[in-house]
């Protein structure tokens, strides 16, 4: 059981930094998502908190000890690679056993452990099989024990489910959040995808160029970005983005007129696609037509626009609107976000 | 342009039969994607079509014309690969002129079409940058732009997006969607990704283990498949899959999905004629988690269940349910109210619901249109 604390870390590589005086707490038994695109630093933090490498300034706490020049074996924390990295030449038991092996615990021990993680892990069946003879789940769930199976005070995941197929991703997330609020660890969880990212975690942590953008509860998140960077990473369709008032007539226009009084000046207006609607016949000031259509079973894609201002819409699948069709443009209020564009901080 | 077809089409391995007896007939200018997990045959399918792979058995034709034993370089075919074997020590422009200078065409020409290529694939700023230097999402963009540029017959693509993050995906499939409404070529697309095959392509051939399982519509893909397979592999998440007891009351047919005879929900028309025509007592009930509803009060259409886990899935909310030894998912709107622990009654949109054979796996259906 640990509590982390990164206090101003900061990292570069030959002048470039890689982290940016960043800092965040992670609290005993919390679930913490850090969710940023590629190169957005997730790993270099990853490899500073592990102890792989050391920081350039900055302090890292866990339950207030300092353990910024600590080793890696000095953090107690437990980690699972993406790449999984069993051994294949020994049983399921024995991949899981290795850790506690290596610190010579007696095999009454190790038994017990064991056991007291195969219900969690529904592995009790596949204990004596080696990798080779696993599915890609089964592989999965050993390196989780394996990780587990040491009394670490954190675990740390990188991308840990990110090799696997939709399907049994959708069903490892449900295990490794039930298997959190079970052992009420602290766990941090690295993706580039956020769904994931927010689905596991009760923390969201947004990393972007080095720097964490929002760190909040994950619907706080999505429902109040902080930054049009945020508005951006977070949510799939992806948020249309377009200057209000932009031009001085045309689509922006209109659509800036959308904006009512809130739109102050320059500003960038983002459209969250859920709250777009597209009315079939529009003759209205934001009539445009639909330029692309994408369907995707459960629910469409809508784009329409001119001017050089496109707005995608979700859809019903089965929408009967087809493309070049005139639509009419509205938002739901609340789905419009506005932005100073300079800094890209969210107006109030 | 040209049409393919794959006439019993075999490809095996030693005593491994990586593809089995596929008949495929791909239109000219035709969107096609081949979708399926890992190892179901599906880039196998792709390398025959290439020429990269020799067939075991079947032939392969295009235009109508054979080709099985026509050498790869001989059928016109361009490919894009998902590691995408771009020069890097060249530019992109001289990536872009590469295949055209191949073809001995005209220098004003290579120059017209690689500006124009460049300009569509938005690249036109870094036109004269060495290609070592470019992002990865920008690489995968030259790479399909080199491949487009030749205008080859057929358009082969091999997982091209799957190293790109989501968000560019998402506007690379719309970029792809556009390359082919200008070029009108026909295409071939292989991927694992559902989102990918189900936004792009006129038609999608779903195969797993070495079979073709149903080719179709994306449409028709989502909303009639074939069989549980295709049911449960297209959407995310995917569909759910019940078992379910089927008995006849007062000559209304219902289906006890949570074992207890007393709250099984009253099927419609349409369902209670294809089970009475099966005739079998246990089914397989299919229903997708966006098509669930949630009743203030129970009535014969719903089901009691208990709210076991709520995820915050962006702008959905993904709810699961727990009756009896039966669990399921749901997908609403994030709006809605449901905790951990509450009991609510559970409804299902029954015209898009399906019934399966649990044997066979096979969708039931009453005529073609069903």
């Amino acid at each position: 059981m640990a509590e982390i604390q990164i206090l101003g870390v900061s990292k570069a590589y030959g002048g470039v930094p890689a982290l940016d005086d960043v800092t965040l707490t992670l609290k005993d038994g919390s679930f913490t998502s850090i969710f940023g695109p590629p190169g957005s630093g997730k790993s270099v933090l990853l490899r500073l908190l592990l102890g792989l490498e050391t920081v350039d300034a900055g302090q890292i706490l866990i339950d207030g000890v300092d353990v910024t020049r600590a080793l890696p074996s000095e953090r107690n924390l437990g980690m699972v690679f993406q790449n999984l990295a069993l051994f294949p030449q020994l049983t399921a038991y024995e991949n899981i056993a290795f850790p506690l092996r290596r610190r010579n615990t007696d095999q009454a021990e190790i038994d017990k452990r064991i056991d007291g993680l195969t219900g969690v892990l529904n592995i009790g069946h596949i204990l004596s099989k080696k990798p080779a003879a696993l599915s890609g789940g089964e592989r999965q769930r050993v390196a989780i024990g394996r990780a587990l199976v040491r009394d670490a005070g954190a675990y740390l995941m990188d991308e840990p489910i990110a090799a696997l197929d939709a399907r049994l991703r959708d069903d490892m997330r449900l295990e490794l959040k039930r298997l959190q609020s079970e052992l009420g660890k602290t766990f941090i969880y690295v993706t580039h995808d956020c769904d994931e990212a927010m689905a596991v975690a009760d923390q969201l942590a947004i990393l972007n160029e080095g720097r964490f953008e929002q760190v909040g509860r994950p619907e706080d998140v999505y429902g109040d970005p902080a930054t049009l960077a945020v508005a951006e990473l977070v949510g799939a369709p992806r948020i249309s983005v377009l200057p209000a008032f932009g031009d001085s007539d045309g689509m922006k226009f209109a659509l800036g007129r959308l904006a009512g009084e809130k739109a102050k000046g320059e500003c960038l207006m983002a459209l969250r696609p859920e709250a777009v609607r597209l009315t079939p016949g529009g003759k209205g000031p934001c009539s445009a037509p639909v330029t692309d259509i994408e369907r995707l079973g459960a629910f469409a894609i809508v784009t329409a626009g001119r001017d050089g201002a496109q707005v995608r819409a979700i859809t019903e699948g089965d929408s009967p609107l087809q493309l070049g069709a005139e639509v009419e443009i509205t938002v739901d209020p609340g789905g419009m976000l506005l932005f100073d564009p300079a800094t890209g901080v969210r107006h109030a | 342009m040209a049409s393919v077809t794959l006439e019993d089409t075999s490809k095996t391995f030693g005593d491994f039969t990586a593809v089995r007896n596929i008949n495929l007939a791909i239109n000219d200018a035709e969107f096609v994607a081949i979708l399926g997990p890992s190892g179901c045959g599906k880039s196998t399918t792709m390398n025959m079509i290439a020429g990269i792979e020799d067939v075991s058995g079947g032939t392969i034709r295009f235009d109508g014309a054979d080709v099985t034993n026509v050498p790869m370089q001989n059928r016109g075919v361009g490919f894009v690969f998902q590691n995408y074997a771009i020069f890097t020590h060249m530019s992109v422009r001289k990536n872009l002129a590469f295949g055209l200078e191949v073809q001995g065409v005209q220098q004003s020409e290579i120059n017209r079409r690689v500006e124009e290529m460049a300009e569509f694939m938005a690249l036109s700023h870094r036109i004269d940058a060495p290609s070592a230097s470019l992002s990865v999402n920008e690489l995968q963009k030259l790479a399909i732009g080199r491949s487009a540029i030749v205008e080859p017959s057929i358009f082969l693509l091999d997982e091209p997006l799957s190293n790109l993050d989501a968000a560019f995906r998402e506007r690379m499939r719309s970029d792809l969607r556009q390359l082919q409404r200008s070029l009108n070529q026909t295409m071939i697309y292989v991927t694992h990704d559902q989102i990918e095959a189900m936004g792009l392509a006129d038609r999608i051939a779903v195969m797993d283990q070495a079979t073709l399982q149903q080719f179709d519509t994306p449409e028709n893909i989502y909303s009639r498949p074939e069989n549980t397979f295709v049911a449960g592999f297209i959407g995310a998440p995917s569909m759910n899959l019940v078992r379910a007891r089927i008995a006849e009351r007062d000559g209304a047919m219902f289906a006890d999905l949570a074992g207890r005879e007393a709250d099984a929900v009253a099927l419609d028309d349409r369902l209670s004629s294809q089970a009475r025509t099966h005739g079998g007592a246990a089914l397989t009930f299919g229903f997708r988690p966006e098509h669930l509803r949630i009743s203030d009060q129970p009535d014969a259409g719903t089901l009691a269940a208990q709210v076991v886990l709520v995820e915050l899935v962006g702008r959905r909310k993904l709810v699961h349910f727990s009756t009896g030894q039966t669990r399921f998912v749901g997908s609403f709107d994030r709006t809605v109210s449901l905790r951990p622990g509450e009991a609510a009654n559970v409804s299902f949109d029954l015209g898009k619901c399906h019934l399966f054979d649990p044997n066979t796996g096979l969708r039931l259906q009453l005529g073609e249109d069903d």
